[in-house]
């Protein structure tokens, strides 16, 4: 099987934690010695100084990369609401058919609530289901956590909304996936599961095991150790009547729903 | 090299609840050999009745436990504003509370043995007026370490409150686990920086901010903590192990640390 990483942020700089740098090289390097065959690279980018002209350039940089390990790296394209709906959407398309990303990440932007921006994430959200593309969300701040998430994915039924960070942090995660889990058309991604592995196990019995996906949320987190947690969430030893995840359960939160979700062969 | 897990968890009966793992005694010593940990500094979970005899009886079992494993394990016992009865609105806490809570820390340090103090601000109140009583207690007994959780999902538990808190005493030292995080990683990191006598734990924070804390704080000023019995300690070692420390800063965080601050001998 091909385990593949849903939830990679490449990056040369960043202004707000100074010292954070991913380069593809040393992403290739950490998925080589933890078996990963394919990870999805995202721009990471200050919200607080989300210009067109930065994330035009960031998700500039993402489509270069990929172009010089197209087996490996799988490209999400970054927009944002506060460059104004127009742009935002027209920033889907570029990302799409000319930089050929397979998905979007919708970043938050300065102190805002996502709820703010309702009426400005219409044309980009209709700009994914027009192109069939999935929108990741980060959900790991106050205002962009998972009832926000929730909330946005109700509104755009036909979108396919990938809720990122497990929608919260902590013991929030297990009410967020409860949550989530009334809205069909939300999948989970279970990178910063800051719990323990019976958080993952819950997430896919809750959600389903066809609707939750593994990623690491490099640099922030550490792909072998979120890696691990989910292999452990494969033993029986934990307090918890929930029945262990099983192989072909791993399997497909590993990989294979991501690819099916993004059409990967 | 020593490996010491500076937070553990080990209630005398485990909360039932399904989300947490069921760790007795035996459980944590054989996670601890499965992981290669020397050495876990271990605590009870906060009581929810916040009745003096309940904590006793939590801080009992845990000298107990060490009792059994005395080169494995060392004890922090549990403090808070004691109430005889649930607190009313307006009485949050009372100053008789706070007498019971100093003199548990007293019994805990010169009865039990315990090497340091806990509290946490899902059920103390982490105000500075609240503890003064409690901290002037750790003052007086020289208590090497007080810990005081942290985190971003309560008031009680904000970084910039324990930096507070921890600026007037300079002379006892404080440990914020969990590093306020996830996400009030920067916030800890940044008040750290002017509270010099706060260490910080690194279990359930970002990867990321071991590294950050590191370089911003020095190594000597961060401890590797699992948080065993919430959290994996197989998947906290790993983020440890990958947060791209070098050597000499690995080995201070993952045990010399707190085995300085404790005056254990490693």
């Amino acid at each position: 099987m091909v385990i593949i990483d849903a939830h990679v942020h490449l990056t040369r700089n960043s202004k707000t934690i100074p010292f954070i740098r991913y380069t593809p090289t040393e992403l290739l390097k950490d998925m080589n010695i933890n078996g990963i065959g394919k990870a999805i690279v995202c721009p990471n980018i200050d919200p607080y100084s989300t210009k067109i002209e930065n994330v035009k350039r960031e998700n500039d940089w993402i489509a270069e990369c990929i172009k010089r390990n197209p087996k490996r790296l799988i490209g999400f394209g970054l927009t944002t609401p506060s460059t104004g709906e127009k742009m935002g959407a027209q920033e889907v398309e570029r990302c799409i058919k000319k930089l050929e990303m397979k998905g979007i990440i919708l970043t938050r932007t300065k102190i805002l609530p996502i709820g703010y921006y309702v009426d400005y994430l219409t044309k980009i959200f209709e700009k994914c289901i027009e192109l069939n593309v999935p929108i990741l969300m980060n959900g790991n701040r106050p205002g962009w956590n998972g009832e926000d998430i929730t909330f946005i994915a109700q509104q755009f039924p036909n979108a396919t909304v990938i809720m990122g960070s497990m929608g919260g942090h902590n013991w929030e995660q297990f009410g967020v996936v409860e949550i989530a889990s009334e809205t069909t058309n939300i999948i989970f991604d279970i990178s910063d599961c800051y719990f323990n592995p019976i958080a993952i196990t819950r997430a896919i019995r809750i959600m389903g095991k066809k609707n939750v996906i593994w990623g690491s949320r490099e640099p922030y987190n550490s792909q072998s150790a979120s890696l691990k947690e989910l292999q452990l969430a494969k033993l029986k030893r934990w307090n918890t009547p929930l029945k262990a995840v099983t192989q072909e359960e791993f399997e497909l939160v590993a990989g294979k729903n991501i690819a099916r979700i993004l059409g990967l062969k | 090299m020593v490996i010491i897990d500076a937070h553990t968890h080990l209630p005398s009966k485990p909360n039932p609840r399904t989300f947490f793992f069921r760790l007795t005694l035996e459980e944590l010593i054989g996670d601890m050999n499965e992981n290669g940990i020397d050495r876990s500094v271990t605590m009870t979970s906060p009581p929810r009745d916040t009745r003096l005899k309940v904590t006793q009886k939590e801080n009992d079992w845990i000298a107990n436990c060490i009792k059994k494993y005395p080169k494995r394990l060392i004890g922090l016992g549990f403090t808070n504003v004691f109430t005889d009865n649930p607190p009313s609105i307006g009485e949050y806490w009372s100053s008789t509370g706070a007498d019971m809570g100093a003199k548990e820390v007293e019994r805990c340090i010169k009865e039990l043995g315990m090497k340091g103090i806990k509290m946490h601000g899902y059920v103390c109140p982490i105000y500075p007026t609240a503890l003064t009583k409690i901290l002037q207690k750790c003052v007086e007994l020289k208590v090497p370490l007080i810990e005081i959780h942290s985190g971003f999902h309560q008031i009680t538990s904000l970084p910039e409150r324990i930096a507070f808190i921890a600026n007037q005493y300079p002379e006892l030292t404080f440990y914020m686990n969990h590093m306020g995080g996830p996400h009030g990683e920067l916030h800890a990191i940044s008040v750290a920086k002017h509270t010099p006598n706060l260490v910080l734990g690194t279990s359930a924070c970002d990867k990321w901010a071991i590294r950050y804390a590191v370089k911003q704080l020095g190594a000597h000023r961060v401890l590797w903590a699992s948080d065993n019995y919430c959290h994996a300690v197989s998947v906290e070692f790993e983020k440890l192990r990958s947060a791209g420390l070098t050597k000499q800063e690995f080995e201070l965080v993952a045990g010399e640390n707190v085995a300085r601050i404790l005056g254990l001998s490693t």
